[in-house]
């Protein structure tokens, strides 16, 4: 694949024609129609070039491009509209984006324009180069957790080693992983992440090391794996724990001998791509159990990055909860005030198993639902169903645990235990809606549905008591 | 009327999309301005614009910029709107004919 394209644009029919045209080109494409959506998906993923239209409905495009530009620097923002106005031309390269193009332009045009702006360097067209330092602001905290893990980046910064990032859930591996790379010689290349508990084993092959025409039913044309994508850059392998163990072997064989072989491929071709692998997973364990091969592991491990989870650097709620209120605000276009003394102590008494993507998610909703710009714990909470006076109105809510039978079983038990506890609970809440499982949970389906098989649930029952 | 796109055997798919589509989108365009709702109409306009010429219809695409114009202005007639309402339906009606 040449890049991944966000398109932003309201109508369906505009999104699908050019997501089409930009996949017979080499290009992957994700689909936003609202502003919202883009902003969601800048702050989840790196884009190469965002296509912007003007009209958004109710929206006006324009008013996104300043989010791109500061959250997404190193993307093209190239304005595909119907308004054909060069004064609105030259408004939108004023403002920043680096093309303009009317609808009905030859495609074949646009995505030749967009290959040349996609060789040029960064910094060559005008906007600035990589800050090195830029990567601290994105690891918000002043604990001393989280300034070790900061301490470990800044000593990674000037060698190539493979990294391996542990930490639980919601803890930010993506974050840490992005800061090493923009912390890298490497920062102006490509930066890709790939999620291995997401991806079926049958499609997961290709999409690491590519495919020739022919391989096998779908693969329509040649197609260029992730790892070749950003062979001068940085490749995140997310939940490395969950990838298959015949890919395992095949990626141990890459990180050896620096070469891919493409699935039908006869030949191999050489890569430099660095590696950075992350997983929530105790990986000794995973070993230990013949789930995870011990070769690869020690080849991954060669520095390890531990992130601390919430409940360790509770200090840092109060910088976390200012960050994720300012960003709301701004999304909301709301006023919501800093937390009272006594909110933010609540807050801080709390063990966030969720980690920080839990407490984004209660600042989302303590922003959303605020009366008089005041934000209510009551709502920042409704997910545990704890009530304003701090009473826990269900059992099940219960976030200390320490008459929990676990406490005294062995630590992998008791891992598994809470596991399947947590599972069966939220599945009884959801009413065995696998999708709202994974939104509360903050966890892949492909992820959820290897738990639900490890520990026999049956997700149907859960359905049928709704 | 034929897309700039009809040779072109990666598109064509894409293209007999929109075609079956279009009809049913104007008819959605023509309710609401019978029905008061001149806004929506001016909206619904902008994107069959926009669809259109990304679609590789130039000629309907100016079209439906004309009828987003009319309506956006005040001061156009009901007749003037009718008009190029009826000129759109036509050339809809010649393309599903052509197929592409």
């Amino acid at each position: 694949m040449n890049g991944h394209i966000l398109l932003v644009d309201d109508d369906e029919k505009v999104l699908e024609f050019y997501s089409a045209a930009l996949s017979r080109a080499g290009y992957r494409s994700k689909q936003c129609s609202n502003l919202n959506a883009m902003r969601d998906a800048i702050s989840e993923h790196s884009y190469d070039a965002v296509f912007l239209d003007l009209n958004l409905g109710g929206e006006n495009g324009l008013d996104g491009l300043p989010y791109v530009l500061k959250n997404a620097p190193f993307s093209k923002v190239i304005v595909l509209t119907s308004q054909n106005s060069v004064n609105k031309a030259v408004e939108c390269m004023e403002r920043g984006a680096s093309w303009y193009f009317t609808k009905g332009t030859d495609p074949n045009e646009i995505i030749a324009k967009l290959k040349s702006l996609l060789e040029k360097p960064v910094g060559a067209a005008g906007t600035g180069g990589s800050d090195q330092s830029a990567w601290r602001s994105t690891l918000i905290g002043e604990s001393k957790p989280i300034l070790e893990t900061c301490s470990t980046i800044e000593k990674l910064k000037d060698v190539d080693s493979t990294v391996l990032i542990l930490g639980e859930s919601g803890t930010g591996k993506e974050v840490v992983a992005r800061a090493i790379h923009q912390s890298s010689p490497r920062a102006q290349m490509r930066f890709e992440a790939i999620n291995c508990a997401a991806i079926p084993e049958n499609l997961l092959e290709s999409e690491l090391f590519g495919h020739k025409r022919g391989s096998f039913t779908d693969a329509k044309q040649d197609r260029k794996g992730i790892f070749e994508i950003c062979s001068k850059g940085t490749l995140l392998l997310d939940e490395i724990g969950d990838m298959p163990l015949m890919l395992q072997t095949k990626l141990l064989r890459v990180l050896q001998e620096r070469q891919i072989m493409p699935v039908g491929a006869s030949t191999s071709i050489p890569v430099e791509t660095r590696v950075i692998a992350a997983t929530h997973r105790d990986m000794t364990d995973e070993v230990k159990s013949g789930r995870f091969r011990e070769d690869l592991y020690y080849r991954l491990n060669v520095v390890v990055v531990n992130i601390p989870a919430l409940r360790h650097r509770k200090e840092d709620i109060g910088l976390l909860v200012s960050y994720f209120l300012k960003k709301f605000n701004q999304r909301f276009s709301k006023t919501v005030k800093e937390p009272s003394r006594a909110t933010l102590s609540r807050l801080q008494s709390y063990d966030w198993p969720g980690n920080i993507r839990e407490l984004q998610n209660a600042v989302e909703r303590g922003v959303v639902l605020a009366i008089n710009d005041e934000l209510d714990i009551s709502h920042m909470f409704s997910h545990l169903n704890i009530s304003r006076h701090g009473e826990n109105s269900s059992d099940e809510g219960q976030h200390t645990f320490e008459n929990n039978p676990a406490f005294d079983m062995p630590l992998t038990d008791a891992k598994q235990a809470f596991e399947k506890a947590y599972i069966t609970r939220l599945l009884k809440l959801s009413h065995g809606n696998i999708a709202e499982l994974s939104r509360k949970s903050g966890r892949y389906r492909a992820d959820l549905y290897r738990m639900l098989e490890r520990y026999h649930i049956q997700i149907d029952e859960f359905r049928n008591k709704s | 009327m034929k897309s700039i796109f009809q040779h072109d055997e990666f598109y064509q798919s894409i293209l007999r999309s929109f075609a079956n589509d279009l009809p049913g989108m104007f008819a959605t365009l023509k309710a609401s301005y019978t029905n008061g709702q001149r806004i929506a109409a001016r909206d619904a306009s902008h994107k069959l614009a926009g669809t259109s010429a990304t679609f590789g219809y130039p000629q309907l695409a100016r079209d439906f910029q004309v009828l987003e114009m009319l309506l956006d202005q005040s001061e156009s007639t009901s007749e003037e709107i009718l008009d190029a309402m009826k000129q759109l339906e036509e050339m809809i009606n010649s393309l599903s004919k052509e197929g592409l």
